[in-house]
């Protein structure tokens, strides 16, 4: 995984774990995993296997994939670490690596369920109208209807039914926080790419919540 | 797969704009990027639309609970194992690269 366009930006919220240590320290840490020291290895393990996790499990959706593919990002890291320059911080080179690595994990699994993620997004009239009208509001009505397993049921089964890159947009964006700017630079998309990815997703998760209710997604 | 960008329609100038063009903006809306003009014609337009007004609350709301989905931190028993599988894997190779 190369180096694109590095700022060091910082995904904001995942780099909690590696906020106890000086950025010289992680500096010195990271000469030592290319200089093949293995405890220096696990140092970086242990400080950054939760983040890691977190990042994949959101993408991936089950525990027994997820392991897989954490241990494919450990493995990367110790492969490719000679190639971190540093000129990003290394929690947003090792952000773009987790990425990489569970998007290719997604794109071989074969298509589940699959929608036509129209089918969910809003309609319009001619003139600019929505179509069906009224436009209910069920804001309220979500929490009281569906229980909470059962919303976050559909949610997840929603995300999976999105094409990779717009999961992991949404993902980035709702999930994990990050700018709109991060996620462009995570994923090697242009800010407007990120926004039109991140508002269909929406609007398709919108619309999937609004049909589980019994209301037109328009 | 037909996709659909509302997210890149041109950004309207004009204060009468429509259901379609405000769900478009909505995406800038939530972040609060919208320009100060476009700002002023999307909320001129919630005024007087309450069709939009229950789709922003319900795009709101879809974000809100999207936000909230559980997580379940990496189990011990687990990290326990990818350490040692790690560790095996690992401490054979030469070297990193």
């Amino acid at each position: 995984m190369g180096q694109r366009g590095s700022t060091g930006v910082l995904p904001s919220r995942a780099t909690r774990a590696s906020s106890q240590i000086s950025h010289e320290e992680e500096r010195l840490l990271i000469d030592r995993v290319k200089a093949g020291e293995y405890e220096a290895f696990d140092a970086i393990f242990r400080r950054y296997v939760a983040q890691v996790h977190r990042q994949v499990f959101r993408l991936i959706g089950n525990e027994a994939e997820t392991e897989e593919v954490v241990q494919d990002v450990f493995l990367a890291i110790y492969e490719k670490i000679r190639t971190f320059r540093g000129d990003s911080a290394f929690s947003t080179w090792l952000y773009r690596l987790t990425m990489n690595v569970a998007l290719t994990r997604l794109r071989k699994r074969k298509r589940r369920n699959e929608v036509y993620l129209d089918d969910y997004l809003p309609r319009f009239q001619q003139d600019g109208h929505h179509k069906v009208r009224p436009v209910v509001n069920w804001e309220d009505e979500l929490d009281q209807r569906l229980e909470k397993k059962e919303l976050q049921r559909l949610l997840r089964e929603a995300l999976d039914q999105l094409p990779h890159v717009d999961k992991a947009v949404i993902v980035m964006s709702d999930l994990e926080g990050l700018s709109n700017r991060e996620i462009c630079e995570g994923l090697g998309l242009s800010i407007p790419a990120v926004k039109a990815r991140l508002h269909r997703a929406r609007l398709f998760l919108r619309g999937r919540l609004a049909v589980s209710l019994g209301y037109s997604p328009s | 797969m037909v996709t659909r960008n509302s997210a890149q329609r041109p950004t309207p100038r004009r204060t009468d704009i429509t259901c379609q063009q405000v769900t478009g903006l909505i995406v800038d809306y939530v972040t609060g990027e919208l320009a100060t003009e476009t700002t002023l014609a999307f909320k001129a337009h919630l005024r007087k639309c309450p069709d939009c007004i229950a789709f922003l609350s319900t795009y709101q709301k879809t974000i809100q609970a999207t936000r909230f989905l559980a997580y379940r931190s990496i189990p011990p028993e687990m990290r326990t194992r990818l350490r040692q599988f790690l560790r095996s894997r690992i401490q054979g190779y030469p070297s990193g690269g």
